[in-house]
């Protein structure tokens, strides 16, 4: 009997370990969501309080004051619509490059894998001299097209290989049956591709969410998405402490959510499918 | 390429070309542009532009801004990509010898990756502090002192790569886990029967077998640590007295700030330059033979 307890003694504490070490990774996360009900006394007071009363003024604050409805609606609009129009564009061009003998196919690969590596940052500043030069700075529109750009390179490598995981007697299949090669995608890739195109979705719309540079850049006003307000927190006089722990709550609901309901279809997301996840 | 096979090339780039129009358009027209007004002396305060030739980054690389930007860089990428590597790889292997593990786990271990950058850094600013923070009050109990983590120059930046551990570690262990669960079981009965111990087995199996896995994760882990911006941005804004200016924040301020356009874009092409030939030696073999 000892000889066999002891593996599981192990085991467990084994566990125990890991499911230690995730708690850590977490602490910041509670201790945030938890400071948003805390009142403005208690979230300053040098040591940490763990019991109080949860109060909801902060929540109340930015409601009142900061419009939030209307940047969460902002935030949705964009991100939906960057979804949408990434996958439109990136599973033909995804289905192109695993599919057609294309002449230079792996440059081409390599090229749009170096247009995801270019830092966000270099594309701004140009890109808010020539939004105000074409009309589309502070709007909606620039925003998608802009988050659009930057999501379509990592969405055409991970639906590639996805797709490259297709069997090819599929579209041979659908050929015989008489589909031109764009039903052969509609028919046939497609149907197939669901898992990584919701692969794809889950990042592009988290990414697009958390987006902070060009929409800090590019809009003002009531068109602001919601990452930027956090800024409106971050004052000259001092941080308004609760009121930006409440918005920073609200920012991560719908991205956890997705992660926790979407994680098992994520892995391969994470390196562009270059690692079978 | 036969007759055939060119009429199917062409009828995929049809379904290649939208996508590429767009990107022509809305990321590479750009580019272009800012390398054009990088030979200028554009600035948005100033009415009058002309070509300068390469005085502009000649300027830039003669000034102590720039330099002294990407030394804190170079810092900031080598300390907090090491500790995530090694915490990340240390992590996936113990998850790796559990015998099973709940998905939750992992799910949960994502949260600190997808989380909004923003965000991250008002948490880390919050905890941070050195009047209420939760990591400070810390410190006191444990006898450091008060320990001013975002107001001394040095602590600024382990902070700045505290946070960037706290985000990013998920990401390596994702990688590598998926890459240890990738391995062929009978390697490692084959090293047990041998009496490998799990220190060798580590060393002269996993690593070797593990290796393309361990690049892949590197270098997409530098190519996102130079682009780091909005953590960053909110944790310190650079401070305290640009102990934390990391290269991102340099060019923002440059460009969108003092609107010198020129410069920022001399700025950017520099570090185009670099990620360019970091991500040539390191991906042209490993994702062409993936």
């Amino acid at each position: 009997m000892a000889e066999r307890r002891r593996p599981y003694l192990r085991e467990g504490a084994h566990i125990a370990a890991n499911v230690a070490v995730v708690a850590l990774f977490l602490f910041p996360l509670a201790w945030m969501i938890i400071g948003a009900f805390k009142s403005q006394a208690d979230l300053l007071s040098p040591s940490p309080v763990w019991f109080f009363t949860p109060t909801l003024e902060h929540w109340h604050f930015i409601l009142d004051n900061w419009n939030v409805e209307r940047h969460l609606v902002n935030s949705l609009i964009v991100s939906v619509m960057t979804t949408v129009l990434t996958l439109t564009l990136g599973l033909p061009a995804a289905y192109a490059l695993a599919r057609f003998p294309i002449r230079g196919k792996d440059a081409i690969t390599f090229e749009i894998l170096s247009l995801k590596m270019i830092p966000p940052i270099a594309a701004v500043v140009p890109l808010f001299v020539l939004s105000r030069q074409t009309g589309l700075y502070n709007t909606l529109t620039v925003l998608i097209l802009l988050n659009t750009a930057f999501q379509l390179p990592f969405a055409i490598l991970v639906l590639k290989s996805f797709i490259e995981e297709i069997p090819r007697e599929i579209d041979e299949a659908a050929t015989v049956d008489g589909c031109r090669p764009f039903g052969v995608l509609w028919r046939a890739i497609l149907p197939l591709s669901v898992p990584g195109m919701i692969c794809c979705a889950v990042f592009v719309f988290i990414f697009s969410w958390n987006e902070f540079m060009i929409a800090n850049t590019l809009v003002g006003g009531d068109l602001r998405p919601l990452p930027p307000i956090v800024g409106l927190a971050l004052t000259h006089r001092g941080i308004l402490w609760g009121p930006a722990l409440a918005l920073g709550v609200v920012v991560l609901v719908p991205v956890f959510a997705l992660t926790f309901s979407l994680s098992r279809y994520m892995a391969r997301g994470l390196t562009f499918g270059a690692v079978k996840g | 390429m036969t007759g055939a096979q060119a009429r199917s090339g062409r009828q995929g780039l049809l379904f290649f070309a939208p996508a590429a129009v767009f990107l022509l358009v809305t990321l590479i027209y750009p580019l272009l542009f800012s390398l054009y007004a990088s030979f200028t002396n554009l600035r948005l305060t100033s009415p009058i532009t002309r070509f300068v030739g390469f005085d502009t980054y000649a300027m830039v690389l003669s000034g102590s801004l720039f330099r002294s930007s990407l030394f804190l860089t170079v810092i900031f990428l080598v300390a907090a990509i090491a500790l995530e590597f090694v915490i990340g790889f240390a992590l996936a292997l113990s998850f790796k010898s559990m015998r099973r593990t709940h998905p939750i786990l992992r799910a949960l271990l994502m949260l600190p990756l997808m989380a909004t950058p923003v965000s991250v850094g008002l948490i880390w600013k919050l905890m941070l502090n050195s009047d209420f923070g939760i990591i400070s009050y810390a410190g006191q109990q444990l006898g450091l002192g008060t320990l001013l983590w975002l107001a001394d120059p040095m602590l600024s930046m382990v902070s700045v790569i505290i946070m960037d551990v706290w985000q990013w570690t998920p990401f390596m262990f994702l990688i590598l886990l998926a890459g240890l669960e990738g391995l062929p079981e009978d390697v490692f009965e084959a090293a047990e029967v041998d009496g490998s111990r799990s220190f060798n087995l580590l060393w002269n199996v996993t690593l070797p077998l593990m290796a393309r896995i361990i690049v892949i994760a590197l270098a997409f882990r530098i190519m996102f640590a130079i682009a780091t911006f909005d953590t960053v941005f909110v944790l310190t804004k650079g401070g305290p007295a640009r102990a934390t200016d990391l290269i991102t924040l340099l060019i923002q301020r440059e460009g969108l700030v003092n609107l010198n356009v020129a410069s920022a874009s001399a700025m950017s092409f520099l570090v185009l330059l670099l990620v360019t030939i970091l991500s040539a030696i390191t991906f042209k073999r490993v994702m062409s033979n993936g």
